[in-house]
């Protein structure tokens, strides 16, 4: 009988939000399972914006986020945010 | 037990139609083409769930009504962090309470925060980041959170604390609002507070 507990994103979302930029939406499911068989699974969330800290997210988010959050869209989405 | 001409079917018969004036009982049912599906006038289920494939959800356009869509595609529970940050400098703070759950019902997202923090670095007005989904950034739109609890939070005298959600954002923005008259204005960040906050708002998609 080994309980086993796992997080992973199993949900990786890019959302348009205006012209020019785009965000990330992750969702973490962590998944306790016994022998193998789920018992629960629960989901935690979170947002990227062009401007965000990148140097806590995991490998998959950093590469996605790498091809959405390029130049041209931060400089959209600042210009937003200063219009704002 | 469907029979023909008073006999029985092998074990893997074959019809082209069959109709049932009472009950029929099966242990599953499978989908015999990609293009057919299952077609029935009532699904009572015993012991299990709907399973929906990624996208598709309840179709209601059969029903009255006028919406731009009617298609009830997404349901989700579970969890956030949010964070007080200071829009000049967003600083960090210790957190005795942080706690966000959400619930997300089509492109509906409801949530509820609570939070105390304390030696809070930042600086300039208080926000609150992190909800689980970006806004719709549909023009003009913007959406309400009540405030239900607040403590130790630096209000202008006889101001009201209030909040929204702009468009294309995951940030709660705090207001305060003069009792009787007046605009409303940023709050301050404080070093040291705690709130209650509850909203809701629409799902960029």
């Amino acid at each position: 009988m080994a309980l086993t507990k796992i997080s992973q994103n199993d949900k990786i979302e890019v959302v348009q939000i205006a012209d020019g930029w785009s965000a990330i939406q992750v969702r973490c499911a962590k998944i306790i399972s016994e022998d193998g068989v789920e018992l629960s699974r629960t989901f935690e969330r979170h947002v990227l914006m062009p401007d965000a800290d990148l140097s806590l997210e995991d490998a998959d988010v950093v590469a996605i986020a790498h091809a959405v959050f390029t130049d041209e869209a931060k400089s959209a989405y600042a210009a937003a945010q200063e219009a704002k | 037990m469907i029979k023909q001409q008073g006999g029985v079917f092998g074990r893997n018969p074959t019809f082209n139609n069959v109709g049932i004036d009472g009950i029929l009982t099966v242990d599953q049912i499978v989908e015999k083409t990609a293009s057919g599906g299952t077609t029935l006038n009532g699904v009572t289920l015993k012991n299990g769930n709907v399973v929906v494939a990624d996208g598709k959800g309840i179709d209601f356009s059969a029903t009255p009504g006028t919406g731009t869509s009617e298609l009830f595609a997404d349901y989700e529970r579970g969890d956030f962090t949010p964070t007080i940050i200071g829009s000049t400098a967003a600083g960090v703070g210790t957190y005795s309470a942080q706690v966000g759950q959400y619930t997300k019902i089509g492109d509906r997202v409801f949530f509820n925060i609570r939070l105390v923090w304390s030696a809070h670095t930042g600086t300039g007005n208080m926000l609150i980041a992190g909800l689980p989904f970006a806004s719709s950034s549909a023009s003009g739109v913007a959406y309400a959170a009540t405030i239900g609890w607040l403590s130790g939070l630096t209000l202008t005298a006889s101001n009201l604390a209030v909040a929204y959600i702009g468009g294309g954002s995951t940030q709660v923005q705090p207001n305060q609002y003069p009792v009787g008259n007046g605009s409303a204005g940023s709050v301050p960040i404080d070093t040291a507070a705690g709130l209650i906050m509850s909203g809701q708002y629409a799902a960029a998609y």
